[in-house]
């Protein structure tokens, strides 16, 4: 997870010039990291998952154009926040924005305010995101390592059950369910229930 | 031999033959003693040598099918002495046929015993000819009044009323006695009057026709519009001595005039906020990008040089100055979109079909002045579009106005116009097609651009409006073209009604 190490940079996409190098300008006066692109296909092109950040997307533009680039960094599995630039009043597009699940939208041109705001929450979202994305990555790793019968008695654990009902719908002895419980608690990095239940659900909320 | 001829003074037999009357005598007691006049041989187109002196002669030449009626009414007289009177046709020997009116006094003497019977006969073929004409003439006459379409009136020379015609009635709502004598001015529209009043005497005292457009007011309120012309009538001296005119119903006409004067305003509204609207559209793009990458810079370069303010204060006013200034203009821009936006009209089911058979017609005067034959192929059974009614005629409007002035300089006879209509299972196709000059490939690339034109008084936003309108539509719009070969322009507008949303990747295409 080396990648969530560098800094989180904001990716602009206009075709505009102007509008990509003053917004550039802007953003890097906050001390942000920026990185332009002049269309969506250029930045498919560069896109990497594991760069942190946000995008600023304009809606209107040739070639693929906005939405259809919002559309695919979802059927990628990116969960890079986006922020849509639409023009002012353009309802139909604002609305499409949303359906396409961007983070934000904002009508052009912005206040340094409100985009600035936008892009502190965007690099938040993205953090918080990614950290989880790795603390269940970590957890994944370990639970990788338990035996089919450890993931059978975890699986019980969780649900709540004794030690004493798990020997029995598994016909082995409280003891040997004793022996299970301490190895997987070994595995899984905690010596306490509260932890690894918190553990398994991180996991499980996600699906 | 006997003398068959009446012997009459000069005098009398000249009377006799400028009078066409005959006459005869006849003795009961002696046939042979029938005596005639020449007058009366020539109307029974006998000639001299022709008579041989016997009643029975001209007997014979009455008319077979008024035969019976005089020998019925010459016994009558003289049996019953009623008086020998009637009017019957002859049959000439040449054949032809004429009218005559004998008349006989039938003499008795003392004791009542007939001793002559006296009788003329008058030639009055020419008089029933012309009662006869007479008769026709007004029997035609009658027929025009009435079945005649328009209504007509007959005024004496004070402008009473004398005669009015059925139709005439019907037009004004009135009976014909309400029109009689001065009534008929009541089926004038009050605010007519006084204006008909000047123009009837202007006519009347130039002696020219009068001829005007005005209303009726029909007691049930009713407004009629007629066209109404009138003339004096004048005596055999010249002088006036009544009025005749008609009454046109015009107010069909009318009501369609009314209709595309109103549909010309509505149309030379919409066009101006159509035009208004591409106008402020094109200028807040075209100033937004500039404008937003202006506070952009000036925003970035507060934040980089905000220590430097505090030794040059100046610098930080006018950067700040500078950026609500240009926050100013992002403001005006904004608000005249806003405003732009707020004046669209509301979407219907329109039938392009009609639609461009309306549009046609209203803008028929413009196609006859450019001498253009026009073409309309329109496609059976197509879906209606949801849509603004008056924006598609803009649409329309500014295609065949295109279309037309690209065949300004072509010979007349050559100038073609064709609109089709293609309908699919989720769109409609509008094809404009002409015989114009065309334009090359290069051209059409850019012809939708704003302020893109070839024309002298064109400000190049025509075009540019049909692909904002179409587009607005979830449409799209093409040209083909070679240069002097005309052009072809295609509208595909979707029926479906959800996809009228725009379609913004599709949109992104055209936009810049």
């Amino acid at each position: 997870m080396s990648a969530t190490q560098t800094e989180p940079t904001v990716f602009i996409v206009d075709d505009d010039s102007e509008m990509r190098n003053s917004l550039k300008w802007l953003i890097e006066s906050v001390c942000l990291p920026v990185e332009v692109f002049e269309c969506a296909e250029a930045f498919i092109q560069a896109f990497n998952p594991n760069r942190p950040g946000c995008l600023l997307l304009d809606v209107r533009m040739p070639g693929m154009g906005g939405l259809r680039l919002l559309d695919w960094l979802r059927a990628q599995g990116a969960h890079l926040p986006v922020i849509m630039f639409t023009d002012h009043g353009d309802v139909s597009m604002a609305v499409s924005a949303w359906k396409g699940g961007a983070f934000h939208f904002i009508e052009k041109p912005a206040s340094r305010q409100q985009l600035l705001h936008c892009i502190q929450d965007a690099l938040t979202l993205d953090r918080d995101l990614r950290t989880k994305a790795s603390k269940q990555a970590a957890i994944e790793a370990r639970l990788a390592q338990l035996t089919p019968r450890e993931r059978e008695v975890l699986e019980r654990v969780v649900e709540g059950e004794s030690n004493k009902c798990i020997a029995m719908e598994l016909g082995i002895t409280e003891r040997t369910v004793e022996k299970h419980r301490e190895s997987i608690m070994e595995k899984m990095g905690t010596r306490s229930l509260a932890k690894l239940m918190q553990m398994i659900f991180l996991c499980r909320r996600d699906g | 031999v006997r003398e068959l001829h009446i012997q009459m003074p000069a005098d009398i037999e000249k009377a006799q033959e400028v009078e066409h009357l005959g006459s005869w005598i006849y003795h009961p007691t002696d046939p042979s003693l029938f005596t005639c006049s020449r007058e009366l041989c020539r109307i029974f187109g006998l000639r001299e040598n022709e008579f041989d002196g016997r009643m029975e002669s001209f007997f014979t030449l009455v008319h077979p099918e008024d035969r019976e009626a005089v020998e019925r009414a010459y016994m009558a007289a003289i049996v019953d002495n009623i008086p020998y009177s009637l009017e019957h046709r002859i049959v000439r020997p040449d054949g032809s046929v004429r009218w005559v009116h004998a008349q006989a006094d039938i003499i008795r003497d003392a004791e009542g015993r007939l001793v002559q019977i006296i009788g003329i006969i008058q030639d009055i073929t020419a008089r029933r000819e012309a009662k006869e004409r007479v008769r026709r003439s007004e029997r035609r006459y009658h027929t025009l009044v009435h079945a005649s379409p328009v209504g007509i009136f007959h005024t004496d020379a004070q402008g009473e009323c004398i005669y009015v015609n059925e139709r005439w009635c019907e037009i004004a709502g009135l009976k014909a006695e309400e029109a009689y004598g001065a009534g008929w001015a009541r089926a004038l529209h009050p605010k007519d009057r006084e204006r008909i009043a000047t123009e009837w005497y202007a006519a009347v005292r130039e002696h020219r026709l009068f001829k005007s457009v005005y209303r009726f007011l029909c007691p049930d309120g009713r407004i009629i519009w007629v066209y109404g012309q009138a003339a004096g009538e004048e005596s055999e001296t010249g002088e006036i001595i009544g009025y005749v005119g008609t009454v046109t119903d015009i107010t069909e006409q009318k009501q369609i005039e009314q209709r595309l004067l109103q549909q010309q305003g509505e149309l030379c509204h919409a066009q101006r906020l159509i035009t208004i609207g591409e106008l402020a559209g094109v200028m807040a793009h075209e100033l937004n990008q500039p404008l937003g990458a202006i506070t952009n810079y000036l925003e970035g370069a507060i934040i980089r040089y905000e220590k430097e303010f505090t030794s040059n204060p100046e610098l930080g006013k006018v950067l700040e100055h500078t950026l609500r200034l240009a926050e100013h203009a992002i403001h005006v821009v904004r608000n005249i979109r806003a405003l732009v936006r707020k004046q669209d009209p509301s979407r219907q089911g329109v039938d392009i079909n009609a639609l461009i058979r309306e549009t046609v017609q209203l803008i028929g005067a413009e196609i006859a002045r450019r001498e253009v034959r026009i073409t309309l192929d329109l496609a059976l059974n197509i879906r209606p579009l949801w849509s603004h009614r008056v924006y598609l005629q803009q649409l329309l409007l500014n295609l065949i106005l295109n279309s037309m002035e690209a065949m300004e300089t072509i010979d007349t006879k050559n100038r073609r116009l064709i609109i089709q209509t293609l309908g699919t299972e989720r769109a409609i196709e509008i094809r404009i097609t002409d015989t114009g000059v065309g334009f090359g490939e290069e051209s059409a690339t850019r012809l939708f651009e704003p302020f893109i034109t070839t024309k002298k008084e064109g400000v190049g936003l025509g075009l540019s409006i049909c692909r904002t309108i179409v587009e607005t539509h979830g449409g799209e719009i093409l040209a083909d073209s070679r240069p002097g070969q005309g052009a072809t322009f295609r509208v595909t507008l979707p029926t479906d009604r959800r996809s009228h949303e725009r379609d913004p990747n599709r949109a992104d295409r055209f936009h810049r």
